[in-house]
């Protein structure tokens, strides 16, 4: 069939010719002169030509050939004038090649499935108090039983908790690293399988057997991969565990850093379960996986039911009323998802942009071909068939941009990857693959169609008129084209202002201590020491970190940059009240260390021992909310719960502190000496007279010689903590700031050259205008106005798009609202300026045209 | 006699085309004198128009071509019936002598009843 549709021209005509033939011989046979025959056999056979045509338009394959005689004609116009192309070409790529890396940054974060069996059927569930403010709290077990036996939209549900531990090195100090507690209905719920050996069985678990499945990356790293693993040991806190599988390279879940799971019953709080589940203790992570075919909102509505009934059974346990059920994928990657739609909408914005700028060259260059067109308009060109040639010559464009672009995609995705603030999910598996290949083509054709639609259109349009001044038509359009520049350029800008304001607003937060030269290590005791061989050790340790040259001070807190609040708190002669205060044990001068203030009342001593009456400082934020107007020093209060705590005595109270990032509002605080409750594991800070990163060393090794067991990790500087708090907000704020750089230059190169346009076209007018007496300034201010008067249309509607738009960022804003009047003050007066420099350059080569020249011309 | 000549009904070419290649492969000058003189000349057959016919036909796949030599020994394109193109003539033969006789029983009521 097919070799039908590629019959040659040539083969049809041979036909005719050999058909005209043999009539001419019948006719000869029948009697007609030689000499008329044939004459009289092209009669018969009638309008050769018209007749050979139709049938070329018949075959179906003329498509492919005007198309291919397209490409071939767009292909020499390409090299014929490669500034040209190369500037479109260039345009195209920035834009082509911005869009497809952030894609691939979406394609592999929120797009590509999760990589377990049917994902999207996988949530967390959470028990949730909203009128106290928690969201995403843990479950108590005893909800948890309730749950699974009264919910009918869940085919299963699982639970499982996180535990650090130290493993054991042979040589060196003993490594830090987290491990999962699972039941053994965990993996089979998620759908996942080890690679090597296999996973605990329900006996196992009952029996809290010491199994341990390991991660492929700790298998890697201390087996070197080798499968003999199986059956041997890893040494856990100085406990043996046997090795019983590996899991895939991919698997990470539940934490990002998960090296081992274990069967959930080996877990201390399982143990205590007993005495302390309470409906109210929830400690545990809860994941359920859906039956087929039910609607998200219909589990979402009978879990709020079960939440009421338990509310209604167990009112004197104080359960959280509420159960909030978040889909796996959502929750993986919900915080990013705003953040990234963000990007891509300013990268698409660029884009548009990009295409506007070349829709303009096209249109230029369409003045330029006029002859050319209105002489294949002449030959019989129908309008459509000019409109095929151009958008095929902006496809070509549009082809290589799209193929320079996708270059720069990788390049800019490694780039992406490596800048990128850490805690994106799954942005190192962002690559080039065959989905970001077909967005690129698409891309691509679409850029080729914005691009070339309008000179399609245009050329169709105006030569339908007369050859004279096609380009004052034309000019109309590349009017609506930079005015449309304009106002997407501000809606950009804008959008990046408001960013940048953010972002600078927050480095002028003040943190409430000083974070310059301080140094934080994190030591991990670990088990088997007595409270008092605690809080032995780190006295010790902050007392020879302190000898070290170089160091001022030296203190100990249980988290310096991060805390949660306590779920309840009771102030004395009050019921106890939700949520409660941040609660920190601290060791040594820590208020002097940090540089905190202290308002009123005194520090901890050596007096406030283990036997001494309970003390605490607060900070102002907790006096305030909890003594309003009083004076909150010898007041008292203490911890409800299972092991409630004893009244606790305000010493003193102390200056706020940002502890939970700069961008949140400061919570009430206690914090209490260790020598009262001690803990394992504290973050030391230092403060140095030195760069602390310098003396980092010196003080790990001080404090490895004072006992070689311990883990230290987490040695940083606390502004290179501050910096990781901030590193995303910079990161996204300097993505959009770059897309609206490159659009605003885009705008300017766009303006620049319709100006430069119109006074090329106008030279005649304007030599005239100068002969009849016009100034150098009247002609400057003839371009100048001209360019501004498309550049403020173009002003105004961004702001108006742009006040449209603004408040989609609202939740990543911090200080400043979406119609911030600074914002929306500068960002058209940045693009007004710009849009004057651009005028600029062809107003001053009008203002210098020379008359005589210019009337001579013509 | 050029007055007697008619021209052909729509669809009607296809049919005769198919019909003169029953008896074996022929090149198109070939059909188109086949057709013009078994109709004895009724129908005007323009020639030119009839390979766009065939060019249809060739599409639709009922007919099928090779380039040959003809009796005269020149290099002609030699048309041959396929199966499809035949099961087609059959149906179409049929449809037409329905056609013929409803027309000729409506044009010619005593005629055909008689």
């Amino acid at each position: 069939m097919f070799w039908r549709k590629k019959r040659p021209w040539s083969d049809f005509a041979e036909e005719v010719q050999s058909h005209l033939a043999h009539e001419a011989d019948q006719l000869q046979e029948m009697g007609v002169a030689p000499a008329n025959a044939g004459t009289t056999a092209r009669r018969a056979f009638g309008n050769a030509t018209s007749i050979q045509e139709e049938v070329y338009r018949r075959s179906r394959f003329w498509i492919w050939d005007q198309l291919s005689r397209d490409f071939r004609h767009a292909m020499r116009l390409f090299w014929r004038r490669p500034g040209f192309s190369a500037v479109v070409v260039l345009t195209l790529a920035l834009g082509i090649g911005a869009n497809s890396a952030i894609f691939s940054v979406i394609n592999a974060v929120l797009l590509r499935p999760l990589p377990y069996f049917a994902p999207e059927r996988l949530a967390m569930l959470w028990s949730e108090d909203s009128a106290h403010g928690l969201r995403e709290g843990h479950v108590s077990l005893l909800n948890l039983a309730d749950w699974k036996s009264r919910s009918h939209t869940f085919e299963d549900m699982t639970v499982f908790i996180g535990q650090t531990f130290l493993l054991g090195n042979n040589d060196g100090p003993p490594e830090r690293m987290r491990s999962a507690r699972v039941p053994a209905n965990f993996f089979p719920l998620l759908g996942v399988e080890p690679i090597v050996g296999r996973i605990f069985t329900a006996d196992e678990e009952r029996r809290r057997e010491a199994v341990a499945v390991l991660s492929y990356g700790l298998w890697q790293r201390r087996f070197g991969g080798s499968p003999n693993v199986l059956g041997s040991d890893i040494v856990k806190d100085g406990r043996k565990s046997r090795i019983i599988g590996v899991m895939p390279a991919s698997f990470h879940f539940p934490f990002p850093d998960t090296e081992v799971w274990e069967p959930i019953t080996t877990h201390p709080y399982w143990a205590a379960r007993d005495r302390t589940n309470q409906r109210s203790a929830s400690n545990w992570y809860v994941l359920g996986r859906i039956r087929v075919g039910v609607k998200w909102k219909e589990v979402q509505s009978e879990m709020s039911g079960i939440a009421h009934q338990l509310e209604a059974e167990y009112s004197e346990n104080r359960t959280r009323p509420e159960i909030s059920v978040v889909p796996l994928p959502t929750q993986t990657t919900g915080r990013v998802q705003l953040s990234l739609a963000v990007l891509f909408g300013s990268v698409f914005l660029m884009l548009l942009i990009a295409c506007i700028n070349v829709a303009n060259l096209l249109l230029a260059r369409g003045s330029a071909r006029e002859r050319e067109f209105s002489v294949r308009r002449a030959l019989g060109a129908g309008r459509g068939r000019l409109a095929a040639q151009l958008l095929t010559e902006s496809l070509v464009l549009s082809a290589a941009g799209g193929a320079l672009g996708l270059a720069l995609a990788a390049a800019a995705l490694k780039a992406l990857i490596a800048f990128a603030p850490p805690g994106i999910p799954r942005l190192a598996e962002a690559r080039i693959d065959p989905q970001v290949l077909l967005f690129t083509l698409a891309v691509s054709l679409f850029s080729a169609i914005v691009s070339g639609l309008w000179p399609a259109m245009r050329n169709g349009t105006a030569l339908a008129r007369s050859r004279q001044w096609t380009t004052v038509a034309n000019r109309g359009v590349r009017n609506m084209l930079v005015i449309g520049e304009f106002s997407i350029a501000l809606v950009l800008l804008a959008g990046a202002g408001l960013m940048l304001r953010s972002f600078l607003l927050l480095q002028t937060v003040d943190p409430g201590f000083n974070p310059e030269k301080l140094l934080s290590m994190r030591i991990d005791l670990h088990v088997g020491r007595t409270a008092a061989q605690e809080v032995a050790y780190f006295r010790d340790a902050i007392e020879r970190v302190r000898t070290i040259p170089g160091v001022l001070s030296a203190a100990a807190i249980s988290g310096f940059l991060w805390s949660d609040p306590e779920d309840r708190v009771q102030i004395e002669g009050r019921a106890p009240q939700q949520p409660g205060p941040c609660d920190d044990l601290i060791a040594g001068p820590f208020f002097e260390t940090a540089g905190i203030p202290l308002e009123k009342g005194r520090f901890f001593s050596d007096q406030d021992g283990p036997n001494a009456p309970a003390v605490a400082i607060i900070n102002e934020t907790m006096a305030k909310t909890y003594w309003p107007g009083e004076d909150a020093i010898g007041k008292r209060f203490r911890f409800p719960g299972g092991e409630s705590s004893p009244w606790t005595t305000v010493v003193g109270v102390t200056g706020d502190m940002h502890r939970q990032g700069l961008e949140r509002q400061v919570v009430p605080q206690v914090f209490r000496p260790d020598a009262q409750q001690s803990e394992d594991m504290l973050e030391v800070i230092v403060r140095t007279s030195v760069d602390p990163g310098a003396i980092a060393a010196t003080v790990e090794s001080e404090i490895q010689s004072l006992d070689k067991s311990v883990a230290k990790f987490r040695v940083t500087t606390v502004e290179q903590q501050l910096g990781q708090q901030t590193a995303e907000r910079r990161f996204q704020t300097s993505l959009i700031g770059l897309f609206s750089l490159v659009a605003l230059l885009l705008s300017a190169i766009g303006i620049y050259g319709l100006m430069h346009f119109f006074v090329v076209q106008r030279t005649n007018e304007i030599g005239v205008r100068m002969a009849l007496g016009a100034r150098y300034g009247n002609v400057l201010g003839l371009v100048l106005r001209q360019g501004m008067l498309l550049a403020g249309v173009g002003v105004l509607a961004g702001i108006l798009g742009a006040l449209a738009l603004t408040h989609l960022l609202s939740t990543l804003l911090f200080g400043v609202t979406p119609t911030d009047p600074v914002t929306f003050a500068t960002a058209p007066a940045i693009l007004l300026g710009v849009a004057v420099l651009a005028c600029w350059i062809p107003a001053r080569r009008a203002a210098g045209i020379d008359p005589v020249r210019a009337l001579r011309q013509d | 006699m050029p007055s007697q000549r008619t021209e052909l009904l729509q669809g009607t070419l296809d049919l005769l085309i198919l019909r003169t290649l029953v008896l074996g492969s022929r090149h198109g000058q070939g059909i188109a004198r086949s057709i013009q003189q078994q109709s004895e000349d009724v129908f005007l057959v323009d020639h030119g128009s009839l390979y766009l016919a065939l060019q249809r036909l060739e599409t639709k796949g009922w007919v099928k071509a090779e380039w040959g030599i003809s009796e005269n020994n020149r290099r002609a394109r030699f048309y041959t019936l396929t199966a499809k193109g035949r099961n087609q003539l059959t149906h179409k033969t049929d449809q037409w002598r329905r056609v013929a006789n409803a027309i000729a029983r409506i044009l010619a009521p005593g005629e055909a009843e008689g």
